[in-house]
C-alpha cells in the first residue's frame, strides 16, 4: 500500500485557548452576585474581571443573572436604578476588561504580521446602540457600534490589524489591551466619526451614535459569552470549566482566610504566619482585612507581600489568649 | 487605568521597623497597598502624589 501524507483537517483558529477574555461566560462572581449603586466610583463590583470606568450621576445594579442564551447558564445583568437622561459633556460610563500585555502576543500588534481581532458576545435588553472599543496602552484605539434588542443576539465585531509601530507592545504583566463597552457618553466623546482603522485617541470620534443607558430607570442590559480572538471570524464561544475560569480570575482577585491563635506571655508578643495564595497573582496585591473574630490583638498587618504570598503579623495587647480567627484577606491585583 | 479616590494615605512599618506598605482609604475601603509600581493602587497613589492631590504621611 502506498504511503501518502495525511493533512490535518482542522482550522487553526478553532483550536482551544483562543479566547483572550476571562470570565466571558459570567460564571465567576467572587466579590458578590449583585452590586448596587454602580456608577459612584471606578472599580470592580460583582462579576470577576469586568470593571467600570466612569464619571456619571447615573447608577445601576450589576448582578449575575440566570437569564442566558442556549449554551450558557449565567449572564451579567445591568439595571438602571438612577437615571441621568441628559449627561453633561464630560460624563461617561464604560464597562471594561483589561487584558495583560503578555497575553496578547498572538495579536502581533505593531508588526507587519499584526492580526485582525474579532470580539463577539451575546446581548439583549432595552433596545439601544452602544459602542465596543479596543484601546492599547499608548491610547491607540478603534470603536465599533452594536445594537441591542429585546431578544438574545450574538454580536460579532472584527477589528483590523494594527501594524503601526506605535502599537508595539512590551509583553509583560501590565495592561495590554482595554476592551471597553461604552454605555453612556457626553458630547466630549461623540460628535465626530468613528474611524475605520486604528488611530491615536480623538475623544469626539469614540462613540458616535451611542445611546444612553441611563436615559431611563426602565433600561436593562444583559451580556454573556464575551470572546476576543485573533482572526477575522467569530468562532463558537470557548467554554472552559468553572474551576479553570475561577483559577484564571484569582490571578487578579482572591480572598484567603487567616486563622491565628497564640498564648501571649505579655503585651507586644509577636505571632507571625505565612499566607500562601491559591494562585500566583499578576502583581503584588493590595490587601483588605475584614471579618472574623479578633481578641487581644494590637498590631495586625500584612507584610512582605509578594505576588505569591505574604507574612501576616500580629502582636498581643496583653498576656493571655490572643487570636484572630476566620479573618478574610481580600487580595486585588487588578489592572 | 482606573483612577481611585484615595484618602488618609500613611506608610506602615513591619516588625523590623521598615516601611512595609501604605495604609489608605481607597473608594471608602481601608486597604494595605504594597510598595510595588505594578500594583495599580500604588501606581495611582504615586500619580496623585506627583499631581499634588495627596500626600503620604510618615509611619508612626
Amino acid at each position: 500500500m502506498a504511503l501518502s501524507k495525511v493533512n490535518p483537517n482542522f482550522v487553526s483558529q478553532n483550536l482551544g485557548r483562543r479566547n483572550l477574555i476571562i470570565n466571558g461566560d459570567m460564571t465567576v462572581a467572587q466579590r458578590a452576585t449583585s452590586a448596587t449603586g454602580v456608577g459612584a466610583a471606578n472599580g470592580y463590583y460583582a462579576l470577576d474581571r469586568f470593571g467600570g470606568v466612569l464619571s456619571t450621576t447615573g447608577r445601576l445594579t450589576m448582578s449575575q443573572s440566570t437569564d442566558a442564551p442556549n449554551g450558557f447558564s449565567k449572564s451579567m445583568k445591568l439595571d438602571c436604578t438612577t437615571a441621568d437622561a441628559s449627561p453633561t459633556a464630560g460624563e461617561y460610563f464604560i464597562l471594561q476588561q483589561v487584558i495583560e500585555a503578555q497575553d496578547i502576543k498572538s495579536m502581533a500588534r505593531g508588526t507587519s504580521g499584526a492580526k485582525e481581532v474579532t470580539v463577539s458576545f451575546y446581548v439583549k435588553g432595552t433596545a439601544a446602540t452602544y459602542v465596543c472599543e479596543m484601546q492599547d496602552e499608548s491610547s491607540r484605539e478603534l470603536s465599533k457600534t452594536f445594537n441591542v434588542t429585546t431578544a438574545w443576539e450574538r454580536v460579532e465585531l472584527t477589528f483590523p490589524a494594527d501594524t503601526n509601530v506605535a502599537a508595539a507592545t512590551t509583553y509583560d504583566n501590565t495592561a495590554g489591551i482595554y476592551l471597553y463597552f461604552w454605555l453612556q457618553a457626553g458630547t466630549n466623546f461623540k460628535g465626530g466619526t468613528i474611524p475605520t482603522t486604528w488611530a491615536s485617541q480623538t475623544n469626539t470620534d469614540r462613540t458616535a451614535g451611542i445611546s444612553n443607558f441611563f436615559s431611563s430607570t426602565s433600561n436593562e442590559l444583559y451580556m454573556t459569552g464575551v470572546q476576543m480572538e485573533v482572526g477575522d471570524t467569530a468562532t463558537d464561544f470557548e467554554h472552559r470549566s468553572f474551576g479553570e475560569e475561577l483559577q484564571l480570575c484569582k490571578r487578579y482577585y482572591q480572598v484567603v482566610e487567616a486563622h491565628n491563635r497564640f498564648r501571649a506571655a505579655a503585651g507586644s508578643n509577636i505571632n507571625t504566619n505565612s499566607v500562601t495564595y491559591f494562585v500566583e497573582m499578576r502583581a503584588t496585591p493590595t490587601a483588605v482585612k475584614s471579618g472574623g473574630i479578633v481578641s487581644n490583638i494590637g498590631y495586625e498587618a500584612t507584610n512582605s507581600v509578594t505576588a505569591k504570598g505574604l507574612r501576616y503579623e500580629l502582636t498581643s495587647t496583653s498576656s493571655g489568649d490572643a487570636y484572630q480567627l476566620g479573618r478574610n484577606i481580600t487580595l486585588s491585583a487588578e489592572l | 487605568m482606573i483612577s481611585y479616590v484615595i484618602q488618609n494615605a500613611k506608610y506602615y512599618k513591619d516588625m523590623d521597623d521598615v516601611n512595609s506598605g501604605i495604609q489608605a482609604t481607597i473608594d471608602g475601603i481601608s486597604c494595605s497597598v504594597p510598595l510595588d509600581p505594578a500594583n495599580t493602587h500604588y501606581a495611582e497613589i504615586l500619580k496623585q502624589v506627583a499631581d499634588g492631590t495627596i500626600t503620604i504621611a510618615d509611619a508612626d
